[in-house]
């Protein structure tokens, strides 16, 4: 490795070398460490392993599973951002000190409002901000704290100092990144860590992890354990994966607004086993969105009653709602008094120069220095990039002088930071280095013994040298940051941490999942049905005496549309079929990525693919039903071999069995009610599309004959495509299930309806005689399939939408 | 006119496709007091039977219902009923009004504590 030295910018301060052009000093061990290694094939080694560690992230944590891992919104430079000891000693005491002075802030604003009564602020800043949320107001959080976890964007300045661009306090995005960067870089540079001695940040997991569960240890001193929650908008937002990842970090469960529920003042989880006490909640949720009742009408993604439960003191939330109304550079300006006044300290940090246009004075002079100044908005509902001043001439300059005249308190004008450069690694083909602009994003948590600062944070790079801004938009780079310690450190032990606390049950199994667990098992076998219905009809069709019976079947069983035809099966509307039931199956998958195994989740990958390929090409329908069938009995399999067999797991094949026995059924009466009903063809293609065949020939010889078929299909305990296997299953699993959750057991299916061995032979006869017995026991299947319906509403009351637990809570 | 006496029946009615087992409501269903209107009474039915239901104010004083529901409905019936007495109020002649341009001026933020008037107006100033 060589660490070229580009020609250096002397506007930028350089982060690896000095103004003489030697390495700074806390670069050295690090750059010799690799300097040793000096080969193209160490550099692309650790290249490609920080690239495959990543991709396995994705892979088990993301929703969308983009093979390329491009859904995150940063690539992972292998080398760290390194810092001295003695620099983060004044960034961590100017973080820590910037989220006292937020909290009191924060406090201030919902509450007396004396900073507004005696002119420190303008009733702009937080009033005309969409994120002063007016039900918050004199609302008192259960720990007096509204901030809890709060980021410092920071940049360093050319005369080398760390100066604050941006504060985040409403649901901090990134720490979960921090936290897996470091776990790859471990692996990446396994002894250079704890050789240069490196501080550990998984510390400050821990310490959040205690806050959150700190409100449940003081509130119940009795018994329960405190239950946390992280609370996500759901898959489709952009840091979902940083949700995943961190409740998996934290052991606490993902949840979704819908999962939890108001009842009284208290918030309850809606579980498997019933409604369960949330004593605090990390929300990722934006402020507005948390409570439909009290904030936004429209968001289907809060909780109703969520800030009547924070009002009575019953929940903690972190950040408590409206804590986004500091997110605005206005405030900046306004800060250094403000400190004085709140907590009688001078800023630490140094925050860039900024006006807050709403003033007279401050406009006059932002107008006449136009070119050396960055416009921003306000507030973040404006929704504009920020306007370098110096690429408005004309005409244009005009415009944009007349916008900000026209609203001058919707406007900030900050100085431009010319940000420093630190050293990438550029690619696999070069071990030369490369200089990127810097920012470094740093966290805090409030504990009850005081802030703390995560001794590391996220450091975001520029995607190419010439940048001026580092934005996820336009590519770039996330780089760990190594905060090197003095001598041996010691990480502050964690905050007294009762036994009980370790004790969170995270193995909750939230409703909303259970019930996409359900369906995603009942969509399995009905996509494996519908192949195997189709695939046995194409395979038919140039048998006169069964095709039209069969493709009469596929149409009345909905493989196919009612007017379809089962060799467009694969190039049918999506809302029918084989592609709606793989539709329906990869998005229950998705609700419960989580718990799937990685192989699970590609083969959901790859069976949406396979499907996609298929309906492009015009290729052999019949070989890519083979292929689905194949794909879809790997999921069982990995569902068998991959998955806790818990509750979860226990309801998932639930799913199956009752899909199944529903499908046997089903396809039993529109054979029985069929004019070639006692056709051997028509039998024999019965028995292929129930998977039956191969035991069947073990059992009998000759023709096949339907009486025979509806002894296997019907009584034949050991065979897992019957309907009395399958009843016993699903009896067997209810038993188990009421049983794990100390619950009455769920009535289950009726018995199989018994034809006596006399009535049997009539099955097979002609006439009358025979389509009034095959009638009478069509009668009978279409009943018991109408029970599995039944018992799958039964469910679904029971478990998924907690009817019964909802009258019991309230009764109690 | 002097004043005058109201009686005021507003009935809301929902309608659901399937049982809301429970939920939460606000009411802004009672008008605020003002010198030229009070509320000398007013009642609000509910169907079903509410679980919890209280009467508080938001932060800008208005009077609210807070209601839950915890019996399985597909119908929701709000009936209020109330008596208002409107006095007259002075007509307000444009002329003799501040004009826009300086009431915006006054607002204008100078770093000086603001008079007790303007703060009070500050949180109406926005949306």
């Amino acid at each position: 490795m060589r660490a070229v030295l580009e020609p250096t910018d002397l506007r930028r301060y350089d982060e690896l070398t000095d103004a003489s052009g030697g390495m700074r000093s806390h670069w050295r061990p690090l750059i010799e460490r690799l300097r040793a290694n000096d080969s193209p094939d160490a550099v692309r080694r650790s290249l490609e392993l920080t690239r495959r560690l990543v991709v396995e992230n994705g892979v088990t944590y993301n929703v969308y599973a983009d093979p390329q891992g491009a859904d995150r919104p940063w690539a992972l430079d292998p080398l760290p951002f390194v810092l001295p000891a003695a620099e983060w000693q004044t960034i961590e005491a100017g973080v820590a000190q910037r989220a006292r002075l937020l909290n009191a802030l924060l406090a201030d604003l919902y509450g007396p409002q004396r900073l507004l009564a005696e002119g420190h602020l303008p009733a702009e800043l937080p009033f005309g901000h969409p994120n002063y949320l007016w039900p918050c107001h004199d609302l008192r959080p259960v720990d007096g704290r509204w901030l809890h976890v709060y980021a410092a964007d920071l940049a360093r300045a050319p005369d080398g100092r760390w100066w604050l661009l941006a504060d985040r306090t409403q649901a901090p995005s990134g720490a979960g990144y921090a936290l897996e960067n470091r776990e790859i870089l471990e692996q990446v540079h396994a002894e250079a860590i704890p050789d240069m001695s490196v501080r550990r940040v998984r510390g400050f997991f821990n310490s959040l992890r205690e806050r959150l569960l700190w409100h449940g240890h003081e509130a119940d001193a009795g018994g329960e354990a405190p239950l946390a929650v992280i609370l996500t908008p759901g898959p489709y937002n952009e840091t979902y994966f940083e949700h995943a990842y961190l409740a998996r970090q934290l052991g606490m469960p993902l949840v979704e607004g819908s999962d939890l529920t108001v009842r009284g003042d208290t918030v309850y989880l809606k579980t498997l086993g019933g409604l369960r006490r949330v004593h605090s909640i990390l929300r990722r949720l934006d402020d507005d969105y948390c409570d439909p009742l009290e904030l936004r009408g429209d968001s289907a993604l809060g909780v109703p009653g969520l800030i009547g439960a924070l009002r009575a003191g019953r929940v903690m939330v972190s950040n408590a709602p409206g804590t986004g109304v500091l997110e605005s550079a206005a405030w900046l300006g306004f800060l250094p008094p403000i400190a004085e006044r709140l907590i009688g300290e001078k800023l630490v940090l140094p925050e860039v120069a900024t006006w807050w246009l709403g003033e007279k004075p401050a406009l006059d002079y932002v107008l006449s220095n136009l070119d050396r100044l960055v416009i921003k908005p306000t507030y973040p509902n404006q929704r504009f990039e920020p306007m370098f001043g110096r690429d408005y001439e004309g005409k244009e300059r005009d415009a944009l002088i007349e916008r900000i005249r026209n609203r001058p308190y919707a406007y900030v004008a900050q100085e431009h930071v010319r940000l420093s450069q630190a050293p990438v690694w550029r690619s696999a083909a070069s071990s030369e280095l490369a200089s990127r602009a810097l920012t470094l994003r740093v966290y805090a948590v409030a504990t009850p013994d005081g802030v703390r600062v995560m001794p590391g944070g996220l450091a975001r790079v520029a995607h190419d040298g010439a940048a001026e801004v580092v934005s996820a938009q336009r590519g770039g780079g996330a780089k760990d940051v190594w905060v090197l310690a003095e001598g041996v450190h010691e990480e502050p032990p964690s905050t007294g941490t009762p036994g009980r606390l370790q004790a969170q049950r995270h193995d909750y199994i939230p409703s909303r999942l259970v019930e996409n667990l359900y369906w995603l098992g009942r969509y399995t076998v009905r996509a494996e049905n519908t192949a195997r219905l189709v695939l046995r009809t194409l395979a038919a069709r140039s048998d006169a005496r069964v095709f039209p019976h069969a493709r009469q079947v596929c149409r009345d069983l909905g493989a196919v549309a009612p007017d379809g035809d089962v060799f467009d099966a694969l190039h049918g509307r999506e809302a029918i079929g084989i592609t709606a039931d793989v539709k329906h199956l990869a998005w229950c998958a998705s609700q419960v990525r989580n718990r799937l195994s990685a192989r699970y989740w590609r083969g959901v990958v790859g069976l949406q693919r396979q499907l996609q390929e298929a309906a492009a090409s015009r290729g052999s329908s019949r070989e890519v039903f083979e292929r689905l069938l194949l794909s879809l009995a790997a999921l069982t399999g990995f569902s068998e071999e991959d998955m806790m067999h818990d509750e979860g797991w226990r309801v998932m094949r639930l799913g199956r069995r009752i899909e199944r026995m529903q499908f046997i059924a089903s396809i039993l009466v529109r054979q029985l009610g069929s004019a070639s009903a006692t056709r051997p063809e028509a039998v024999e293609w019965l028995l292929d599309v129930c998977d039956s065949t191969p035991i069947y020939r073990a059992r009998y010889i000759g023709a096949p004959r339907l009486s025979q078929l509806l002894n296997l299909l019907l009584y034949d305990d050991g065979h897992p495509m019957a309907l009395a296997f399958l009843r016993r299953s699903i009896d067997r699993d209810l038993g188990d299930l009421a049983l794990s959750l100390n619950g009455e057991r769920e009535r289950g299916v009726p018995d199989v309806p018994l034809v006596a061995s006399d009535a049997a032979e009539q099955l097979d006869a002609g006439g009358a005689l025979g389509r009034a017995a095959r009638a009478g026991l069509a009668d009978e299947l279409a009943a018991l399939a109408q029970r599995c319906g039944e018992l799958s509403n039964r469910l679904s009351h029971r478990y998924f939408a907690l009817i019964e637990s909802d009258a019991h809570a309230l009764a109690t | 006119m002097t004043k005058r006496r109201y009686r005021i029946r507003h009935e809301t009615s929902y309608q659901y496709a399937a049982d809301v087992v429970h939920s939460h409501h606000l009411l802004h269903l009672v008008p605020r007091p003002a010198s030229y209107q009070q509320c000398l009474e007013h009642d609000i039915d509910i169907t079903p039977e509410t679980h919890r239901r209280s009467n508080e104010f938001d932060a800008f004083g208005n009077p609210l219902v807070r209601l839950e529901l915890a019996t399985p409905h597909r119908e929701l019936t709000v009936v209020s009923t109330m008596e208002i007495e409107v006095h007259a109020r002075p007509a307000v002649l444009a002329e003799t009004t501040t004009p826009w341009e300086k009431v915006r001026d006054q607002f204008a933020f100078r770093g000086a504590w603001p008079s007790r008037d303007q703060l009070d107006a500050a949180r109406f100033r926005h949306e």
